[in-house]
């Protein structure tokens, strides 16, 4: 097989750096990404981006830790390049503290990040309600910045990009030869994936550029994440939920609990709401299958499934979907019985 | 009792503040009045990035940390108050880098979350082999020099814009005290050969994606002659020059090179930022802080002088610990006044 011809379906951050891994392991496939979302439409444009690992329930510890470890790699070189402001990677320190101690004091991910310890006691002092903190620099990816480079190197790859909604992936089967699917919560009707659920986030974008630190409560609700030219106020965590409305009540809530973290937000400026179904799974799905039909197959490489911890995991998974890729390439490349019109 | 304030910088402005908030109540009286040629945004304390961090060597002067300290905790405690962002107050974390291990700094327990910079963070700053990080406060003088007028004027404080030439001019008219804080000009008042212009030049930029100072270090070109970057509120500040005794304020073009080739090394990304500025001040550099009175016989008057000059690149830093101190001058001398005023006789 001279040139695969791989479609990669979904434009998100998942989708988008799944493609450009293949690029870079199999630089003969022919690579186009199809979604009916791009930038700055897609879930990942709604999260704040921080590489703050979130723990999955069913995948093995040392996987998601060798997926962060990558990711966390591969970052830190772009932020330390020339190119670190128009990817939207940045180093930023701050403190994630608890109201009471967590049974964790060192989670999986805290020889990864940067400086990682116990906050002192002085600074304990700016959290009045929390007893016990860690302290510690990462990076966050600030969308859609980072999308739009990551499209912007797609393209320099010669891998195209198109507004289309897929109904099903076999419809792909006469175009392409291999099949990327990283849908996200898309997954869920595409394919059929009733493990698949949507825990939905609403968040505040706001102008406080004096704020220069990360702060999260350990419960995970409650965080302001400075960006670039934002800081991303959260937040909520609503299993089940699909609905993709801001809710003026939770503006109030997510607002009061930030402030009662960093009072100076009282003066931030310029709210803007965003609302997005985090595409929650117990275990991130990377995975080959094989879809037939009449004796014609569909090999299948699926990304999906990162829920809250997209960012922090997406280049350990585009490898690891990169490398499954090549293996539907070998597997391809050994048979002799595909026909393609 | 009218006080003259020379000076209307951070100094000035801050043992202003100070001295009013802790006398009005006992002494309705206290009239204070400021004199400057220069008011906010055009003074010293302006152009300054305004984080708060002493020299990164100990002068030796124990009194110099206590004052640093007296205002770090100051500043701490407004912190959370609803004035922070108004007095353009807030915390910032960041790297000092040194080209091999040095001595902690006197206030490494002063600042919060004192810790060396681990191996993994020097990969960040090739040519640096050991470096500090903390957890600071900033303190923008364009926008605390406003708060600090605001809340002077409010205390029916008077301005005069206005150079004042010589103590006399002040102190003939009535005035009882002159709390001299005219930093770097203060030898045009009275001849100090130990002040000393220490200029500095800096880039304005817009590279909000920066979140950490960056400090480096160099022990063979001294203090601040080393590349820095400090983020503000608005801007990020490029910087890296000190030259003792230069009093021009015109950008160097040479200096302009200098700072932007040396950051932009730290930081490549600085490359693509946009420049919106650019300034030149001067440090008042002196070896150590002058604090003291001294009284000044000017024909058949005499007039108290409480000299608050000379803070160098440490100005915000130091600032309300010396206005504490100049208060508690301030003090001494009302004490003494009344002491003179009170009629002899058996003391109850």
């Amino acid at each position: 097989m001279a040139s695969p011809k791989v479609a990669v379906v979904g434009a998100g951050v998942i989708g988008l750096s799944t493609a450009l891994c293949i690029t870079e392991t199999c630089p003969s496939c022919s690579v186009t990404v199809l979604s009916d979302q791009f930038s700055p439409n897609t879930t990942s444009d709604v999260a704040a981006g921080m590489l703050i690992p979130h723990t999955y329930p069913d995948t093995p510890i040392h996987r998601q830790k060798q997926w962060f470890k990558e990711t966390f790699t591969y970052l830190f070189a772009i932020s330390n390049s020339r190119e670190a402001s128009e990817a939207g990677i940045h180093l930023v320190s701050g403190w994630q503290v608890f109201k009471s101690t967590p049974n964790e004091e060192f989670p999986f991910w805290s020889d990864i990040v940067l400086g990682f310890r116990p906050m002192s006691e002085a600074e304990l002092q700016k959290f009045p309600q929390h007893q016990f903190g860690q302290a510690f620099t990462t990076l966050k990816c600030d969308c859609p910045s980072y999308l739009l480079w990551l499209e912007k190197r797609l393209k320099a790859t010669g891998a195209q990009m198109y507004t289309r909604k897929v109904a099903e992936l076999w419809e792909l089967h006469s175009e392409y030869d291999i099949v990327v699917n990283c849908t996200g919560m898309g997954a869920h009707q595409l394919v059929g994936d009733k493990q698949l659920f949507p825990v939905r986030g609403q968040v505040l974008k706001v102008h406080a550029p004096w704020v220069k630190h990360f702060i999260r409560d350990g419960d995970g609700l409650t965080y302001i994440y400075p960006g670039i030219h934002r800081v991303t106020l959260g937040g909520t965590r609503e299993k089940g939920s699909w609905s993709v409305s801001p809710d003026p009540g939770t503006t109030r809530d997510i607002f009061d609990r930030c402030c009662s973290l960093e009072p100076s937000l009282q003066g931030a400026q310029d709210i803007e709401v965003k609302v997005g179904l985090r595409p929650s799974r117990q275990c991130v799905r990377v995975q080959r299958e094989v879809l037939s039909q009449g004796g014609v197959k569909l090999p299948v490489v699926h990304n999906y499934g990162h829920g809250a911890g997209g960012f922090s995991v997406h280049r350990g998974t585009a490898n690891e979907a990169a490398h499954l890729v090549g293996e539907c390439i070998s597997a391809l490349q050994g048979s002799s019985s595909r026909a393609k019109l | 009792m009218r006080v003259a304030v020379i000076g209307a910088g951070v100094i000035g402005l801050s043992s202003a503040l100070c001295i009013h908030e802790q006398f009005h109540g006992l002494l309705p009286s206290l009239e204070l009045e400021v004199y400057a040629d220069r008011f906010t945004p055009h003074t010293t304390s302006d152009g300054a990035a305004g984080l708060w961090q002493p020299y990164s060597k100990d002068r030796g002067k124990l009194q110099e940390t206590l004052w640093n300290k007296e205002t770090f905790d100051y500043l701490l405690g407004h912190l959370h108050s609803p004035a922070a962002e108004e007095m353009g107050l807030f915390l910032i974390s960041g790297y000092n880098l040194f080209t091999e291990p040095v001595p902690d700094p006197s206030w490494k327990n002063i600042v919060l979350g004192f810790r060396n910079v681990t191996p993994k963070e020097l990969e960040l700053f090739p040519g640096y082999s050991y470096g500090w990080f903390n957890t600071a406060l900033m303190l923008e003088g364009r926008s605390y020099l406003p708060w600090l007028t605001n809340r002077l004027t409010q205390r029916g404080v008077k301005f005069f814009h206005k150079k004042v030439e010589s103590f006399q001019e002040v102190s003939g008219d009535g005035v009882d005290v002159v709390l001299n804080c005219s930093g770097v000009r203060a030898g045009d008042l009275q001849p100090d050969p130990e002040l000393q212009p220490g200029r500095g030049q800096i880039i304005k930029v817009l590279a909000p994606w920066v979140k950490h100072f960056i400090i480096t270090h160099n022990s063979k070109s001294g203090i601040y002659n080393s590349p820095y970057i400090i983020p503000g509120s608005e801007f990020t500040v490029l910087g890296g020059i000190y030259q003792h005794g230069n009093w021009s304020e015109e950008n160097s073009a040479k200096d302009h090179k200098s700072i932007w080739d040396s950051c932009c090394q730290l930081l490549p990304a600085l490359q693509k930022s946009k420049i919106v500025g650019e300034w030149s001040g001067l440090r008042p550099a002196r070896p150590s802080v002058r604090l003291e009175r001294e009284s000044i016989r000017l024909g058949n008057l005499q007039a108290e002088v409480i000299h608050n000059y000379g803070h160098g690149g440490f100005g915000i830093t130091i600032h309300w610990g010396c206005a504490m101190a100049a208060a508690r001058l301030f003090g001494s001398i009302l004490q003494e006044k009344q002491r003179l005023a009170r009629p002899p006789g058996p003391r109850l």
